[in-house]
């Protein structure tokens, strides 16, 4: 099995005795990293016993007995938010034993270190119809402690239609410094899913129902006790976080809903608000003394104009008496009023001047506007696994879906692009003298006395490959056998077949080095071509095939190696021929692999979204100058291909008898040569 | 022990081998069984150099010292014959 990178997923008990016990790894993109987080990442730890059966051909997860949801987080930090929502999916129940349960969803939010705001489902839970808060409670205390971020969870978000909506509001009941939220019956009809334009949103509704709700607009009432007021606070606080809306934008809504005394109450109301919070963070921010020095160098890169000079003494001072000095320079700065700005861009590159404010930025930005929007492209999913599952022990429906999302596997299914992005860790970074360094890699003392002694002993079958495989690569290259019998240089399939298998080998053992890639076999590809289906081999599973980049199918056509593949990052097909003349395209050849890969196999390995990538012909790779190197230039263009960045082939027809000595070589010792310095090399790099 | 028969009895383990231009051929095997023996009386059967193919299987190619048992076979799984090939740059040259 190849190693994950980073993941260090244990089974968190002991099945060992009811069966099978295997570790699922999620996808090393999808750790889930808190911001600030110098410990081991958040991660899901599914323990999978083998003896149970899932139903329903859509399951991609595993089939999985027991399960156990388990966060590791260091305690550094306080800062973070999860956020939680209880999202209704109503599910057709088939028997009536189900009849009456709700389900749901729990789904953590958070902004991570790069500012993007990010969403990992945390739980699935089954309540009975008429739960109350407590239950929900309960479950909710559960959850987080199951995953140890109770005190990094600030804020949860619950679905209104519940039945005791009000009672989810009784702080009582609640862990102490959480906010209860829920928007949800107010704002269903707004379609915005990123809270930065929330409070703007909400006013555009608000105008359009001017006629027949024009004095109190529950959502932005920050006075009375009612269930909305935290909500309207946090919309307020949000829209000041915004950098081109601030204060003036709240100020501008409020007075076009209330009165001037009444609406002046509301702002004090909402300012008070703000101060404290500011005030929270700042005595939490230990670092808050950076921004002193900011200013500093604010001022001293400004115009070196003698007015100005003093003016900005001015301001440094006038700034700099206020209480809250950060919080007065952000509101004062003006940013312009366009709303095209990405604010969480806009606070990546300025929390460093206001890290108090950043703080505060990450927290609310990542609150959930609703549970209806946010989750609709996940609900399908969870639907189906339901639905085809409404049977099943509800621990095995909780880990499929959590499986799912931790794995990307959703985001596959349903087309995500964001999936490259996160697609696997790249390992090394080749430049072309790089790669070019290690193709030529000279031959090592074992090395050349290995080939001795398959001169010499030839006949005595010293190694475990068959003859046939090393042959045609030993023979040396003379150019009157090249003339008279060409076949004897020819690389038959098997040759080809398991240098790839070495080739795959050699991305599973040094994951850090190349890239994780795939190929099938070129008989296989044979069979495809002369008309049949082959069969997907059972190792092209969505799961297996994770974090795979490069999916490789060779073949063989009228005594001519080609390379045919899909490369699964940049969404492309590729082919690659080193014969001179590529005018003559087997367009039809193409097409037949390429409607496999397409409906087919790619399909096996949960990516449906294969049908608009573009076929690539490339003309600028190196070419054979005889008849006879075919095979040879396949085998180092997937080298070349397999590592990291690597655009080009840095090798051309000279290199031929060196590849062909090193090929030999590698298919001899069955492992292809790694040079230890590399190793250590790429290990430092990595670690 | 390997065996050809055309029509398999019904309560044994038939392992069809498909051959590419279609025909099939059925063979019942022991579990424990390697393939090698399969292999040569399918090519004895239909004149093969058993030299000059391969069988594929779950798209890997069976090794002659391999069993169903150790590649996880089962009843009524199928077997791809194929003929070996070689390339080297095309006839053009």
């Amino acid at each position: 099995m190849p190693t994950q990178g980073n993941l260090q997923a244990q089974p968190t008990d002991a099945f060992g005795s009811k069966g099978k016990t295997f570790v699922v790894n999620p996808g090393d993109g999808n750790v889930l990293r808190w911001p600030h987080e110098q410990g081991p990442p958040i991660q899901p730890h599914v323990s999978v016993t083998s003896n149970i059966k899932a139903s329903g051909d859509n399951i991609v997860a595993p089939p999985i007995g027991d399960f156990n949801l388990n966060g590791r987080i260091s305690s550094s930090g306080n800062n973070q938010i999860a956020e939680y929502h209880v999202t209704d999916i109503q599910v057709p129940h088939k028997q009536d034993d189900a009849k009456g349960m709700v389900n749901c969803c729990l789904t953590a939010q958070f902004i991570d270190d790069s500012w993007e705001l990010k969403k990992k489902v945390l739980a699935f839970e089954r309540l009975e119809h008429d739960f109350d808060a407590a239950s929900l409670c309960e479950i909710f205390k559960r959850v987080l402690s199951n995953w140890n971020i109770e005190r990094k969870t600030y804020s949860l978000t619950v679905h209104s239609s519940l039945p005791n909506v009000e009672i989810v509001h009784d702080e009582k009941i609640w862990p102490a410094g959480i906010f209860y939220l829920s928007y949800d019956k107010c704002i269903r009809d707004i379609n915005c899913m990123i809270v930065d334009v929330s409070l703007k949103s909400i006013y555009e509704v608000y105008e359009k129902m001017n006629h027949w709700e024009n004095k109190d607009y529950t959502l932005m009432n920050v006075e009375c006790s009612n269930n909305w007021r935290i909500c309207s606070l946090i919309l307020a606080v949000v829209a000041i976080l915004h950098p081109s809306l601030k204060l003036d934008f709240v100020e501008f809504v409020y007075k076009g809903i209330y009165e001037d005394t009444i609406a002046k109450e509301h702002l004090d109301k909402i300012s008070n608000f703000l101060r404290s919070l500011y005030d929270k963070y700042a005595s939490s921010c230990s670092n808050h003394t950076k921004f002193t020095t900011a200013i500093g160098d604010t001022c001293s890169s400004s115009p070196a104009n003698a007015d100005d000079k003093v003016l900005d003494s001015f301001r440094k001072y006038k700034v700099s008496k206020q209480s809250r000095p950060e919080l007065c320079q952000y509101l004062e700065e003006d940013e312009g009023s366009s709303m095209k700005i990405n604010i969480l861009n806009w606070w990546c590159k300025n929390s460093s001047r206001f890290p108090t404010l950043g703080m505060m930025a990450r927290d609310f930005l990542a609150i959930p506007l609703s549970t209806f929007v946010s989750n609709s492209a996940f609900t399908t999913e969870v639907k189906k696994i339901v639905s085809s599952n409404g049977d099943q022990d509800l621990k095995i429906i909780n880990a499929m879906i959590c499986y799912q999302d931790w794995s990307a596997l959703v985001k596959a299914s349903v087309g995500n692009e964001k999936r490259d992005e996160k697609l696997t860790r790249e390992p090394r970074v080749w430049s072309e003298k790089d790669v070019r360094e290690y193709l030529v890699w000279n031959f090592t003392k074992d090395d050349i006395q290995h080939l001795g002694n398959w001169e010499n002993h030839k006949s005595t079958g010293q190694s475990k490959v068959k003859e046939s495989i090393l042959t045609p690569l030993f023979i040396p290259l003379v150019d009157a056998i090249i003339q008279a019998t060409p076949q004897v240089y020819y690389i038959g399939d098997e040759t080809m077949d398991t240098y790839f298998g070495l080739l795959k080998r050699r991305s599973e053992e040094n994951p850090n080095i190349f890239l994780k890639h795939d190929y099938v076999d070129s008989l296989t590809m044979n069979f495809l071509l002369n008309g049949c289906e082959p069969i997907v081999p059972s190792w092209i599973t969505p799961e297996k095939q994770i974090n795979t980049c490069k999916l490789f199918l060779p073949f063989c056509l009228s005594d001519h190696w080609t390379l045919f593949y899909v490369d699964i990052k940049y969404h492309k097909f590729v082919w690659l021929n080193s014969l001179r003349d590529t005018t003559e395209v087997p367009s039809v050849t193409l097409k037949q692999i390429r409607s496999w890969c397409e409906n087919t196999l790619l399909p096996a390995m949960g990516l449906n979204s294969a049908t608009n990538w573009p076929l690539n012909v490339p003309t600028d790779i190196p070419k054979q100058q005889n008849g006879i190197d075919c095979g040879i230039f396949v085998m180092k263009y997937v080298d070349c291909l397999t590592h990291a960045n690597c655009i080009g082939f840095p090798f051309s027809q000279e290199d031929m008898p060196h590849f062909r000595t090193r090929i030999f070589l590698d298919l001899h010792n069955q492992k292809i040569h790694v040079p230890e310095s590399l190793q250590s090399k790429a290990d430092g790099m990595i670690f | 022990m390997a065996d050809g028969e055309q029509n398999p009895p019904a309560n044994m383990a038939p392992k069809p081998i498909t051959v590419m231009d279609g025909s099939e051929v059925y063979f019942r095997i022991k579990p424990q069984t390697q393939f090698h023996k399969l292999m040569n009386q399918y090519c004895l059967k239909t004149s093969l150099d058993v030299n000059s193919v391969t069988f594929l299987f779950d798209g890997r190619r069976l090794r002659p010292e391999e069993t169903p048992e150790k590649v996880a076979m089962e009843d009524g799984d199928e077997i791809d014959c194929l003929l070996h090939q070689v390339g080297g740059g095309g006839e053009d040259f």
